[in-house]
């Protein structure tokens, strides 16, 4: 390329960038909201980063939920018994699972994690932008909407969570979308159509219904949200009746099919509240022990505010708070308030749910032994990080009438001020994972679980074919990913008549056995009932809570 | 003297505006007087008083003495000939004749034709007093020539019958049949009901994807024989840039444009006609108002429209249709050429000359076997695309129609369907095929159709109108209705006789009439049950199956998922290419709007049977101009730089 066509393109490109960097500084009108590509670019890189610490460290791997929902999205497409939308199963909606299904394919994408490392990327690149267009349609500058960004994807609990399998990523993202639509609608001159807000809020309510419970309150207060602001709008019930219907058939069409799809798998459409397998019915022991927050407002709020206090960080809530303040005291907005509490829906509902017994959560302000389920809190972060945008924006104004000609050393300013308490707080939690990041302290706890963790990897080297029978309902099914064996091997209690035909005869079924501990190990029973199994069978290992068995001279 | 000098003497004009029309009467030819009134400079009343000097022949004004009343009639001419000249009264052997063209030896021989044996004297009267005083005299023949003409030259052709009895007849049975076959064996019934949805959807959707498959196959020959075109005018000295002729040789152009309840768009109209590029005095623009809209008319008369357009009252009748008041406007056009735009359209500002070419291209290139090109229709998209979800999808499929589809059909011989506007007619082709049929709620589908049966050729050429896409559910449907209710007509209409049809358009002709015309409706009729069965089978079969034999299942996964994907994929492409992405990304919504497509279907289909020739206005002008603009949410304002 000659030297003049190198300096013609060079100055285009220049001016390109010109033009984008003057266009993001703009006032955000119209439908485009200048800089969501690249913040969900450099929001996705941020989050494959991470996953490059954490997945080789092998805490991507820590959740047994998170092994159990690889599972699940891998036996979508690798079972013994027919593959497909069937597979799907017990009360976990199936959102996660199906989008997680094309990235465990391979099966070292699989059994690395790697796969739910690249969906959590872009997760958090949804996630990112959803945020960044709320904040441009709640009227804040980019320094803050950047702010909001940061806050949220820079926090060490949330790169850790979007490295791994869990559901949280998929319902984020699904909230975040959800806020950017109807943030979009509510401050539109133009009277959108029923239809924009089914498609821009609808779809994006309907996955985050479709992950998490989190999501069916969300499309509640989503739904007050829509139904209010048209009120105020149009005083018109119409009207009003149009939009909410607009935002919630989407999500509430999924809901009826799942509840379908209990009735039919489980003969009980409300299976997932009580039924065998619910959360309610798994935890109905440690209720019973009176180790929960069941029924228990002060102890619900406590435990839910220590683990918000301890996935969000300290820096984020004293800066949310200082940001509460402000629209309290100063700046008076009644609107805002109207957008605020929407992105706490979810935060009240798990505030419900500890108060009910649907949902637990352990920590110190609930338990002095356990950690457990500190994730919960992870959503509020969102709303955290949107009020401190707030409060950025608000101080930026002041700030731009006491020097006005300063723009850019204000932007630094807030920007180093916002990032000194990020840094701090990272850093201090770094300290002490286990007390003051319970999400992260939770998956180191879970991840020093080594009996079955090297079983699982002791088994994947020696597996030589000829079937495995396992009983994944006794916490096994969180190991089968560490294995790294195709599921087509097993015999598993999810494919029905074949498991109980294996378990029926041992020997002529499969070459190997994993047998937990625990009392209700159907495998360890039928072992016990089989006759000459000390001839059939021989322990090829052991560790704490499980024993391999592989067949004698087959 | 001469008109220029006698108007300059009267004071009517001033010297350089004389001199700019004779510049533009010396390139573009015509009279002097056309171009003076085209720039504004003259109204055509004081033009007239001048040539009735010129002339010597006085003014009359026709209004206050308007012609006897039978004289039209006795001069056995057909209506479309009245534009010139009219008799007015009649003395004796002495017939006095109103002439808005010079009354000379030819005119005068012209006359003594038509009226034998008498002394022809002249009178001079203004083109609008003429076209009003024969709208007056012959109103009666008028009405029969715009709404029954055709019915009574082509009754094999004509809708007004509606559907033969045998056509009402077989779907009635075939409906009694379905439900007495549901109670007594539902499952074999369901099969039978399957087998034909999913054959009318893959042969809907086959034709769609593989026309548009072809388009750029299409596209690369018509390259390569434009290129050796090319080659050989070059090697004939002649400029291959210079086909089209222009000024002097370009011709009379016809723009037809029904307007009716438009009273808030019909300044747009002006305006949008301002834009195109053609001579001026060359166009021959006709408003056509309905008689009873007197808001619109107002409206229109308010706007003070060019001298090039003139306002035409379609006399109230039925039935009121957009056809019946094009067939009127064809009485009183003066092109070789014209067109249909609607009240919204803006045409691509080259559109005439774009299409002017192709027919210049035809007459000099086209092969002696070749049937003559009749009509050339434009590409049709949507300047609202964005507006929302229902416009977005809208476009996306007029998108793939018209810049994919129909391109496709293009030079393969099958018979296009012509879209509902920018559709340009070789007006002499046009007469002799008919004109429209007024109780086709589709016109330009019939039209299209009987063109090809009329060994007549239509094209498509690479020009765009940009419409106004119906953005609200409730017109959106009624307009879906009456196309497909159209197509169900014209599919009836065309398949009276279907042994003789099938004989006389062959195979291609079989193509469109059951991938399109038939295969449209039909495959929108059973889409429902299609749609219901599979996601009945995809969500519930697996725990509930419905057993079914394997081949029918199989077929079914291919529509619903082989075809609706690439019907996605063919369409988000054109859309692309069209307009963006964000537009293009709501293709993926296609398989649920053929939902409203069903709705519109059924209705339709009900429609036939009580009301086939109602015409269910499609309102415009509600989203010519929107603002998304975000209102200030409280506290900071959205002019917020930081």
């Amino acid at each position: 390329m000659s030297t003049v066509t190198t300096v013609a393109a060079t100055s285009t490109a220049t001016a390109r960038l010109a033009r984008l960097w003057d266009e993001l500084h703009s006032p955000v009108v119209g439908r485009r909201v200048p800089g969501t590509v690249p913040v969900s670019v450099a929001a996705g890189l941020v989050s494959l980063i991470a996953s490059a610490w954490f997945v080789p460290s092998g805490l991507s791997l820590a959740y047994g939920d998170a092994l159990s929902h690889l599972t699940i999205a891998r036996r979508l497409m690798d079972t013994m018994t027919e593959p497909g939308l069937g597979q799907l199963g017990t009360v976990w909606l199936p959102v996660p699972h199906l989008l997680l299904a094309p990235f465990v394919l391979a099966i070292q994408a699989w059994q690395s994690g790697w796969g739910a490392a690249v969906l959590g990327a872009l997760c958090l690149a949804a996630t990112a932008s959803g945020l960044y267009r709320t904040a441009a349609r709640w009227g804040l500058g980019l320094t803050a909407r950047l702010v909001v960004v940061v806050v949220a994807v820079l926090n060490p609990s949330m790169l850790y969570l979007y490295s791994t399998a869990l559901t949280e990523p998929v319902l984020l993202a699904g909230i975040a979308g959800t806020l950017a639509g109807v943030s979009n609608w509510a401050t539109k001159t133009r009277r959108l159509s029923a239809g924009e807000l089914a498609v821009f809020a609808g779809i994006p309510a309907a996955v985050a219904t479709m992950s998490r419970y989190e999501g069916w309150a969300l499309v509640a207060g989503g739904s007050l949200f829509v139904a209010l602001v048209s009120l105020l709008r149009d005083r018109s019930w119409r009207a009003a009746a149009s939009y909410v219907f607009g935002f919630a058939v989407v999500p509430f069409a999924t809901m009826l099919w799942w509840l379908a799809y209990n009735w039919v798998t489980y003969h009980d459409p409300f299976a997932f509240i009580a039924g065998p397998y619910s959360a309610a019915a798994l935890q109905a022991d440690m209720v019973a022990q009176g180790l929960t927050t069941t029924g228990d407002l002060g102890a619900s709020a406590a435990t839910l505010g220590t683990a918000v206090v301890t996935t969000a960080g300290v820096g984020t809530i004293a800066l949310a708070a200082a940001g509460l303040l402000l629209m309290l005291f100063v700046e008076r907005s009644g609107r805002r308030w109207l957008f605020v509490g929407l992105t706490a829906t979810t935060t009240a509902f798990m505030l419900v749910s500890l108060y009910t017994g649907q949902a637990v959560i352990f920590n110190p302000a609930s338990s002095d032994t356990s950690v457990w389920n500190n994730r919960y809190g992870m959503a509020s972060v969102l709303g955290l990080a949107l009020v401190i945008g707030i409060a950025t924006d608000f101080v930026s104004v002041q700030l731009g009438r006491v020097a006005p000609n300063l723009v850019r050393q204000r932007r630094i300013l807030l920007s180093l001020l916002v990032a000194v308490v990020l840094w701090g707080q990272a850093n201090w939690a770094s300290q002490d994972w286990s007390t003051r990041a319970l999400v992260l302290g939770e998956a180191v706890t879970q991840v020093s679980n080594t009996g079955p963790r090297e079983a699982a990897a002791w088994l994947g080297t020696h597996y030589d074919g000829g079937f495995i029978v396992l009983d994944e309902s006794v916490a096994a099914n969180n190991i089968l990913p560490l294995a790294g064996i195709p599921l087509h091997e097993y015999f598993l209690r999810s494919n029905d008549q074949l498991f109980d035909d294996a378990l029926a005869d041992l020997p002529g079924h499969a070459r190997w056995l994993w047998v937990g501990d625990s009392d209700t190990d159907a495998v360890g029973q039928a072992a016990a009932a089989t006759t000459g199994f000390a001839t059939e069978y021989a322990v090829a290992y052991t560790a704490p809570g499980v024993t391999i068995y592989r067949a004698v001279n087959r | 003297m001469k008109l220029g000098e006698r108007l300059l003497d009267a004071g009517l004009v001033d010297p350089g505006t004389l001199m700019w029309a004779r510049a533009e009467q010396e390139v573009e030819g015509g009279a002097l007087g056309r171009h003076l009134v085209t720039l504004g400079a003259l109204t055509p009343d004081q033009l007239y008083v001048a040539l009735a000097e010129q002339w010597d022949a006085p003014l009359v004004d026709l209004a206050a003495e308007p012609p006897e009343p039978d004289l039209l009639p006795d001069a056995g001419m057909a209506p479309h000939e009245w534009q010139r000249w009219i008799p007015w009264r009649r003395c004796d052997d002495v017939l006095w004749v109103a002439t808005c063209v010079p009354p000379d030896a030819a005119l005068a021989e012209e006359v003594a034709a038509r009226f034998p044996g008498v002394e022809v004297r002249f009178r001079t009267a203004t083109e609008a007093a003429i076209q009003a005083s024969v709208q007056e005299q012959l109103r009666e023949q008028h009405l029969f020539e715009i709404a029954e003409r055709f019915a009574v030259d082509h009754p094999d052709l004509s809708a007004k019958p509606g559907l033969a009895r045998w056509q009402m007849v077989v779907p009635t049975a075939f409906a009694v049949l379905s439900v007495v076959g549901l109670i007594l064996d539902w499952r074999l019934t369901l099969i039978v009901l399957l087998v034909i949805a999913n054959v009318a959807f893959a042969a809907n959707a086959s034709f769609k994807v593989v026309a548009t498959v072809f388009h750029p196959i299409t596209s690369l020959r018509s390259r390569r024989i434009a290129k050796a075109e090319r080659q050989a005018l070059e090697q004939q000295g002649l400029d291959a840039d210079n086909m089209l002729a222009r000024g002097r040789e370009l011709p009379i152009y016809t723009i037809l444009v029904p307007v009716y309840h438009e009273a808030n768009i019909i300044s747009k109209i002006i305006e949008n006609l301002e834009l195109i590029r053609y001579p001026r005095w060359k166009l021959d623009v006709l408003v056509l108002l309905e008689e009873s809209d007197t808001e619109t008319i107002e409206a229109a008369r308010a706007a003070n429209p060019p001298a090039y357009v003139r306002l035409l009252i379609v006399p109230d009748g039925e039935p009121r249709t957009k056809p019946r008041a094009c067939n009127y406007g064809l009485l009183f056009a003066k092109g070789e050429y014209v067109v249909i735009f609607d009240a919204e359209d803006r045409p691509d500002p080259d559109q005439l000359l774009t299409v002017l070419s192709s027919f210049r291209h035809d007459d000099r290139f086209r092969s002696r076997h070749a049937p003559p090109l009749a009509c050339v229709q434009a590409a049709l998209n949507y300047y609202n695309a964005d507006y929302n979800v229902l416009t977005r999808i809208f476009a996306i499929e007029y998108a793939h129609w018209f810049d994919s589809m129909l391109p496709g059909m293009d030079s393969t011989d099958i018979p296009i369907p012509l879209g509902g506007t920018s559709n340009h007619f070789l007006l002499r082709a046009l007469v002799e095929v008919g004109g429209w049929d007024p109780y086709n709620v589709t016109e330009d589908a019939d039209l299209g159709l009987r063109l090809a049966t009329s060994r007549y050729r239509v094209d498509v050429v690479r020009s765009t109108t940009w419409e106004e896409a119906t953005a609200r559910v409730g017109p959106w449907i009624r307009q879906r209705t009456r196309w497909i209710k159209g197509y169900i007509l014209t599919a009836g209409v065309n398949l009276r006789h279907p042994v003789r049809w099938v004989s006389s358009n062959g195979w291609r002709g079989l193509v469109t009439m059951f991938g399109l015309i038939l295969g449209t409706p039909m495959s929108f009729l059973f889409y429902p049950l299609m749609l219901g069965f599979t996601l009945f089978a995809w969500l519930i079969g697996p725990v509930w199956p419905i057993h079914l034999p394997t081949w029918l299942l199989v077929f079914g996964y291919i529509n619903m998922i082989g075809l609706n994907l690439l019907m996605v994929l063919v369409s988000a492409w054109a859309a692309l290419r069209r307009y963006n992405w964000r537009i293009a990304v709501f293709a993926v919504f296609i398989p649920i709007y053929w939902l409203l497509h069903s709705y519109a279907a059924w209705r339709a289909a009900l429609q036939v049977g009580w009301a086939p020739h109602l015409w269910e206005k499609t309102p415009h002008g509600l989203t010519e101009e929107y603002d998304d603009g975000i209102i200030d949410t409280g506290g900071l304002p959205h002019a917020s730089t930081t």
